[in-house]
């Protein structure tokens, strides 16, 4: 190669290398440990994580889109957590017949923004397991809050990450396919899955009583249908080599 | 590979990942739910008249509750059955008629009629608990607060007349009130002394609640008693309440060490108010206050007093929330390995039952015989008859005496269940059999659609023909089901496709009989049942389909051959297909234009479907790669995960078909597993379609069908679902169309393999 050609070369080079390597700001999802407990709605004592380890996902709010309705209802189970415990809020959403009007939307995104002003929230999540009808509400209501959050992570049927490719273009910081209590179509993900959007590919849920293989990710999800304990924290840990 | 090689095939990765996505098809894990296992048959309203069928030792506690009330003999009045269903609504559905969001609209319209009155928005009922590191709310302010705000007002407005400025001073406070329920603490000033008695003494109440609100409780119970003290005031009565209320509130969300004494105290107050004939307007409100503090105090005995309230024959106005209270307390003692024993206790034959039932222990059946022979109890015999098996001395017994339960008893579907499946176990089938034909004879109302399927799995096992197996194998779901929870809770007609809506009614098969059909029953006898006509149609496409398929992996021509006609006339989207293969000339080439068959049609399985199935048109792709039999990759995991099921349950679900289908013959059960075991070692699908393929190519390289077989092959080890080896296999197939056939279109829409 000639010199004029190695001096183009690296003329074509020193951008792409500037946008490459340039600082970035630090995503919140980086300082969430590789492990977080979900925290559902009943009386959870886990003053015994270790909170450089384990995160927890507590659900904070429910929603309730009825008819044309918003109804919200916060957590009213205790939740005890050690100082520093890494904290994701989590809305669930629950539908029934919806009118899905832009009140609706505002109003839900209202309910959904306030969680983030909880103490010690880095990140929320929204549970929503939105039927093809919901989808556009869901899609607009996403948008609309996360200009106003911290960072946005949703649950997501395991379909939505395998095959199905309405996630793509989404807001979100992150998608996590939930690999259990999938009825029938449980052979299809538990074995080695693979989810097609890269924004289901770094993190996954799975459940204390549907152990699956292992699952090469960032950060784990786990369901414990029952209280947590210290033991099946650990049982949980074990079993995914956390 | 170097860094910028890795870096462009990264690239391509992402651009094919993201360029070849599969079309959605929309919600897809409804689930038929032949068998109930965590509550029963719904509508359950039927369940609360007293349709109990076949008990199952894993319904939720508040199902057993209502078992055991009419299995002892007992039953509900039509309030009570309301009562029980509103429950269960509320459990299943997280749902209540109680809307938070709407309490305090009473009042806002109250106050709106105030001449003055600024207009404010709906009042937020839930504080949180404000403590470091801690999350929950609780329901700060309740409906009754601001219903008994509205009937002051109303009150006042006659007393000072709605223009007045005592009133609008009121107002005012209320609002300020009002305005703790949700945060902060603000709390009205004290009025001069100089202003009317009734002001003065509003306003001390209206400091004491503010106090409330805000969860400055030592504060609000110091108000709350100089009113009570009050003799003049016409709040002293129920601030002598509210001082109970406010102590409550102490142990709920004050700290830790202060809630025994808290309770102790609110307790003594509340028997200060019960016992006095003054408050009597309050003692309805203060017995309930009176129950939740006995039920932290004291948990186990409120635990036998509610069960003994809840087994009283008399009318339980109250039976919700004494049941919720109940279950609420067997919870935190039941399912508590090392607590489980001290909540039983000798006069508490309710929670013995279910304590004793849900044990899955089979000691238990000595115990509920014993309790069966002094008690004379159903309950009692249906709980032994749920852990007895056919080795057990007492098994002769208690068939005997499942067998005298009358038909108009609400234990006659489980007594006649355990009966039928005893005497299988036994060995007594032609008594089974009898047993159950006579049972389909009459008008079986104690069976639900539930306990219906689970006789019919028992019918279908003890059938002596195979025309009687293929009478019996086909079942009505109880309910199509997201269950994406395991609450098995029947879809909403609304969510549900038309598609789907089309399930509810039809047959299917549960999972013991697609067993039988996938694994037990030998081709030989598979080729009759594909002929039959007993089947509903929907059933024997799908089994025509999977024996032709079936005969053609096993390489049986003959029954392939012979089913032909068969499969297209019940499929006639194949037929051309069929036709190919029926006029070729040799096994091979048969094999091939089967093959060709099965690419074209990827819905094509030589196993019929479990329940609703794939739902995709045979000749489409199914989008989650429910294509070229799929579940074959899966199946040691499907294995492992349906025995979990069973294991850890004590439950009653259709069997799992261990046992011997009478109708086979030694030699026809042997032919069965090594065709079973043949099947399975195919492995993947993918892997096997492509060696064919391969074969076929190098028999017939001039085929005209080959380049898109080639491109298929490569497909399936993409949108089927393949192993550690169909990488291998997808390179194989796709290395051949482009090398013998590169120009070909097929060759062109086939630019990659896959790995895995």
């Amino acid at each position: 190669m000639n010199k004029k050609l190695w001096l183009l070369t690296i003329v074509a080079l020193v951008p792409i290398s500037i946008v490459a390597l340039r600082p970035r700001p630090r995503s919140p999802l980086s300082d969430l440990p590789p492990v977080i407990i979900w925290a559902w709605e009943r009386p959870e004592k886990l003053d015994f994580i270790n909170t450089d380890q384990v995160g927890v996902a507590f659900l904070a709010k429910t929603i309730g889109l009825e008819a044309g309705r918003v109804v919200s209802k916060p957590r009213l189970q205790p939740l005890e957590l050690p100082p520093g415990t890494k904290l994701i809020a989590v809305v669930r959403i629950e539908s029934d017949h919806p009118t899905l009007s832009s009140t609706q939307l505002q109003e839900t995104a209202d309910e959904i923004v306030s969680v983030s002003a909880l103490s010690n929230v880095t990140m929320v999540q929204i549970d929503f397991d939105a039927a093809v009808s919901e989808r556009n509400f869901y899609r607009a209501l996403l948008h609309k809050v996360k200009p106003r959050l911290p960072s946005l992570s949703i649950t997501a049927l395991a379909s939505w990450c395998a095959g199905d490719n309405w996630l793509a273009d989404l807001p979100i910081d992150e998608a996590v396919p939930m690999l259990f209590r999938m009825g029938p179509d449980k052979k299809h993900f538990q074995s080695h899955p693979r989810f097609k959007p890269v924004i289901c590919a770094n993190a996954a849920g799975v459940s204390t009583d549907e152990p699956i293989g292992p699952l090469t990710i960032d950060r784990l999800y786990i369901f414990n249908p029952k209280p947590w304990s210290r033991d099946s924290l650990n049982g949980a840990l074990e079993t995914y080599k956390r | 590979m170097t860094v910028t090689r890795r870096l462009i095939a990264l690239f391509l990765m992402v651009i094919l990942l993201n360029g070849m996505t599969a079309l959605a098809c929309g919600p897809f894990t409804l689930e038929a739910i032949f068998v109930h296992t965590v509550h029963p048959n719904y509508p359950l309203a039927q369940f609360a008249a007293g349709r109990v069928g076949v008990v199952q030792p894993t319904y939720a506690r508040s199902y057993l509750y209502a078992s055991y009330r009419y299995l002892s003999g007992s039953n509900f009045s039509s309030s009570e059955q309301k009562a029980l269903v509103d429950l269960w609504k509320q459990r299943l559905d997280f749902s209540s008629d109680e809307h938070p969001a709407e309490w305090s609209t009473v009042w806002l319209e109250a106050r709106k009629k105030i001449h003055g009155v600024q207009d404010r928005g709906e009042i937020e009922v839930y504080r949180a608990r404000e403590k470091p590191n801690e999350y929950e709310f609780y329901v700060n302010c309740n409906k009754d607060s601001f219903e008994t705000a509205a009937n002051v007002l109303t009150d006042r407005t006659a007393q000072y007349g709605a223009d007045s400025q005592v009133l609008l001073n009121w107002v005012e406070a209320q609002d300020e009130v009002f305005s703790n329920c949700s945060s902060a603490t603000s709390i009205p000033d004290p009025l001069p002394a100089d202003v009317r008695p009734l002001a003065l003494q509003d306003r001390a109440y209206q400091i004491a609640a503010a106090h409330f609100y805000s969860a400055n409780f030592d504060e609000a119970r110091k108000h709350f008693e100089q009113i009570a003290a009050d003799t003049d005031s016409p709040w002293r009565f129920v601030a002598f309440y509210m001082v109970a209320r406010t102590l409550i509130r102490k142990a709920s969300l004050g700290a830790p060490e202060q809630k025994q004494d808290s309770l102790r105290a609110a307790e003594g107050q509340l028997k200060k108010v019960l016992s006095d004939q003054k408050n009597v307007h309050l003692h309805s409100s203060a017995t309930r206050l009176m129950n939740l503090v006995r039920l932290r105090l004291y948990p186990r005995e409120r635990a036998h007093e509610l069960a003994r309230v809840l087994t009283d024959k008399k009318q339980n106005d109250n039976l919700k929330q004494d049941l919720w209270d109940y279950t609420t307390l067997l919870d935190q003692y039941l399912d508590v390995q090392e607590k489980k024993t001290e909540v039983i206790g000798k006069d508490d034959d309710l929670t013995d039952w279910i304590a004793t039932i849900q044990s899955g222990d089979p000691a238990s059946v000595d115990r509920s015989f014993a309790r069966w022979q002094t008690t004379r109890s159903e309950a009692w015999l249906i709980a032994a008859l749920s852990y007895v098996d056919a080795k057990n001395p007492k098994a002769g017994e208690l068939i005997a005496q499942a067998l005298k339960v009358q038909p108009f008893s609400p234990a006659y579907a489980s007594a006649r269940f355990h009966a039928v499946r005893l005497l299988m176990e036994s060995g007594k089938t032609d008594e089974a059999r009898t047993l159950l034909d006579q049972l389909f004879k009459q008008s079986i109302v104690q069976f639900d659609d539930s306990s219906f399927n689970l006789l019919k799995s028992k019918r279908m096992l003890v059938a002596t023909t195979l025309e009687e197996f293929l009478t019996h194998a086909p079942r009505v779901a109880a309910a199509i089901s997201w269950n994406d929870d395991g609450r098995e809770i029947p879809a909403d007609d609304e969510t549900v496709s038309t598609e789907m809506k089309d399930i509810k009614g039809q047959s299917r098969f549960d999972y013991d009989a697609a067993i039988a059909f996938n694994q037990r029953i030998p081709l030989s006898l598979l080729k009759t049942a594909a002929k039959s006509t007993m089947l509903p149609e929907i059933l024997r496409r799908d089994l025509a389909q999977a024996v032709w398929l079936r005969a053609v992996i096993l390489g049986d021509t003959k029954t392939a051959d012979e089913l032909t006609p068969v499969v297209s006339s019940l499929i006639p989207e194949l037929s051309p297909f069929l036709n190919a293969y029926l006029s070729a000339a040799t096994p091979q080439a048969k094999k091939s234009s089967a093959i060709y068959a099965w690419l074209k049609f990827p819905g094509l399985e030589p196993v019929v479907d479990l329940g609703i199935g794939r739902r995709a048109p045979l000749q489409e792709q199914e989008s989650y790669r429910d294509n070229w039999w799929c579940q074959l990759t899966y199946y040691s995991l499907a294995q492992e995960s349906a025995k979990e099921k069973v294991e850890d349950k004590p439950v009653f679900f259709s069997a799992l078909n261990t046992q011997r289908l009478l109708f086979l013959s030694p030699a026809d059960q042997a032919t069965a597993e090594r065709e079973w075991k043949t099947l399975l070692a195919v492995e993947a699908a993918p892997n096997y379609i492509a060696q064919q393929v391969l074969q076929w190519a190098s028999q017939t390289p001039n085929d005209p069908n080959l380049p898109e077989a080639l491109h298929l092959a490569v497909k399936t080890t993409r949108y089927g679902c393949p192993n550690q080896e169909s990488g291998r296999w997808s390179k194989a197939a796709f290395e051949l169309l482009h090398r013998k056939y590169p120009n070909t279109t097929w060759a062109k829409k086939t630019p990659y393999w896959f790995k895995d």
